[in-house]
């Protein structure tokens, strides 16, 4: 007994180095700095998730790598293309079983300063917001077992991950973080809006009354939702009258709450002039007719949004509304869109 | 090498020997808790066919789910926490054992967890151990976990026919606690809580749940709501616990 003990005791420096060892040889992940651009607000970053240059370049390669659908044909890009501000051109995408959705891809843009996903909010995280479109059957069709098992059989991903996320072993959890990650660093902040606004270029006489009867409350009265800033977003959820009575119930579906019947989240208007076709469903081809809706064609739905309730029907001319979407073209920022770190 | 790792092991269990006898110079005992899921007095098999109360013969071919923040109430009503969520697997006998705990010696009256995920971790899927994703216990469109899960046949009563049966149930409203009396005194030696769950029983007590017509359940539309508080009335009533004490050395 007395000999085992000696010989425990003996070991036990040996146990430690070993331990050491291993940790000296995990060289901690990079943080990633995060610029953010002049004029849009410091972005909360969950503490469990930071951003490391490793974490980023992983989640990137995540991203475009059709590894996640079931019939490895299909990745987050397919549906999600950087030319379109990261959505779908077509009003639905088709997943791998060749079925299309109900809804319009959203447009993957300034993601970081929101906090609830998908048209009905349905993820309350950028992480979890992750899992769906890899386990919807209309989708990627996988399932997060099948993902995980996948990745770790692969020569290359086990090390990514370990310099990632320092474990080898690919967890549901390390996946969802690291496409998190990526996805917070696709900010657009250099649109002539934002040049605009840092006094470095002029906007034109109507992208000016454009931007004037965006905020006009008895006007466009774009900027209630549509609030100015990071996201050209409150993210809230709201119905706007599409139909009288909604085809698709929205926010029902996730609160049970009578009142969120037909109601969407308002989504970005940054890059808006590439990130058609608008509306959950796709609706609308051009933002002419978006904005015809709001002036004149909104239905009085239960639920109907207060601001459009007491909205007069036709209080924009043609010209005023042909100014509006001036203005939205100033939200395009070419940069974003080509920028060669998001692709 | 090869003796390198026999000396690790050797070790390692003295190790955990006098580990033992630490927790005894700190007056407490190890427990663990084991689950059985049954019918009545018999251990249920996934495969068999059982009856339910309303007369249907079914089988389950999927039973899982998720017990939480199990904990130990001892006569002064102190409690001691056990686990954090656990998920138990009927096809996967490790998850039945709950693995071993050191609580202070003493006398436990009552054992209570439970049946589901509560709030604060329902809406995240970012989350490791048995909350990871992988285990296909969570809805990934509205993020939330099926806080239990029975999927199989069952034969009609109206038709007579066998009919899928899938069970997912969940959301905030689901979550049941559940509180059993125990009587449990431990000092020194080991122990084990035996804890069941009795599937007919949550299908009966007190109230009747029957499938047909009923056979796809999963919580998230307006009309699962009333299946929803049948079921989390029951879930108290289906679990029991027993406990034994292990009289060594």
């Amino acid at each position: 007994m007395t000999k085992i003990f000696v010989a425990f005791v003996f070991l036990l420096p040996f146990l430690f180095v070993a331990c050491d060892k291993g940790e000296e040889d995990l060289p901690a992940a990079t943080p990633y700095t995060l610029v953010i651009p002049e004029g849009l607000p410091p972005m909360n970053i969950p503490s469990t998730n930071p951003l490391t240059v490793e974490g980023v370049a992983l989640g990137k390669r995540l991203f475009y790598d059709p590894i996640l659908s079931r019939d490895n044909t299909q990745s987050c890009a397919s549906c999600h293309l950087q030319e379109f501000g990261f959505t779908d051109p077509n009003q639905f995408s088709t997943g791998t079983d060749g079925i299309a959705g109900p809804r319009n891809a959203m447009p993957l843009i300034n993601l970081g300063w929101q906090t609830k996903f998908f048209w009905d909010g349905g993820a309350n995280g950028l992480e979890s917001q992750v899992m769906a479109p890899i386990t919807n059957p209309i989708e990627m069709h996988e399932t997060m077992a099948n993902v995980v098992a996948k990745l770790n059989a692969t020569a290359e991903y086990p090390e990514l991950f370990k310099s990632a996320f320092g474990s080898a072993e690919v967890t549901s959890q390390n996946i969802m973080r690291a496409i998190a990650q990526f996805e917070r660093t696709l900010i657009s902040g250099n649109s002539k809006y934002d040049q605009y606004m840092r006094g470095e270029v002029l906007f034109t006489s109507q992208e000016l009354n454009g931007k004037a009867l965006f905020e006009d409350m008895d006007k466009g009265d774009c900027v209630h939702c549509h609030s100015m800033g990071s996201t050209f977003s409150d993210f809230e959820f709201r119905n706007t009258g599409l139909d009288s009575i909604p085809v698709d119930e929205g926010r029902y579906m996730i609160t049970l709450n009578s009142s969120d019947k037909g109601k969407f989240k308002t989504p970005s208007l940054r890059n808006v002039e590439l990130t058609g076709p608008y509306m959950h469903d796709g609706r609308f081809q051009t933002l002419l007719e978006c904005v015809e809706h709001y002036n004149t064609e909104f239905r009085y739905a239960e639920n109907l949004d207060p601001n459009l309730f007491f909205a007069v029907k036709g209080r924009l001319s043609q010209q005023e509304m042909e100014d509006i979407v001036a203005f939205l073209k100033t939200l395009t920022d070419m940069e974003f869109v080509n920028n060669p770190a998001f692709h | 090498m090869k003796k390198l790792t026999f000396l690790f092991l050797a070790c390692c269990i003295l190790a955990i020997s006098s580990c033992r006898k630490d927790l005894g110079t700190k007056c407490k005992s190890y427990t663990r808790v084991n689950v059985t899921n049954v019918i009545g007095t018999n251990e249920f098999h996934l495969d068999s066919t059982y009856t339910n109360a309303a007369g249907e013969d079914y089988h389950a071919y999927l039973l899982k789910y998720y017990v939480s923040q199990m904990a130990l109430v001892n006569e002064a009503g102190e409690r001691v926490e056990l686990y954090g969520h656990e998920l138990i697997d009927q096809s996967n006998p490790s998850s039945l054992d709950l693995g071993n705990v050191a609580i202070p010696n003493g006398h436990y009256t009552s054992i209570e967890f439970n049946l589901g995920v509560d709030s604060l971790h329902n809406h995240s899927g970012d989350q490791a151990g048995d909350l990871d994703p992988m285990y296909g216990m969570i809805w990934t469109w509205n993020t939330g976990y099926i806080f239990f899960k029975h999927e199989g046949n069952f034969t009609s009563s109206t038709s007579g026919t066998q009919q899928p049966l899938i069970y997912h149930y969940g959301t905030d409203r689901a979550l049941a606690h559940v509180s059993l009396p125990l009587n449990l005194h431990v000092d020194q030696n080991s122990s084990v809580i035996q804890l069941q769950f009795d599937l007919n029983k949550l299908y009966s007590n007190p109230n009747t749940v029957a499938f047909t017509g009923n056979n796809n359940r999963q919580s998230m539309s307006a009309q699962d709501v009333p299946w929803i508080s049948a079921l989390r009335a029951n879930f108290p009533n289906a679990f029991s616990a027993s406990s034994f004490v292990f009289l060594e050395e």
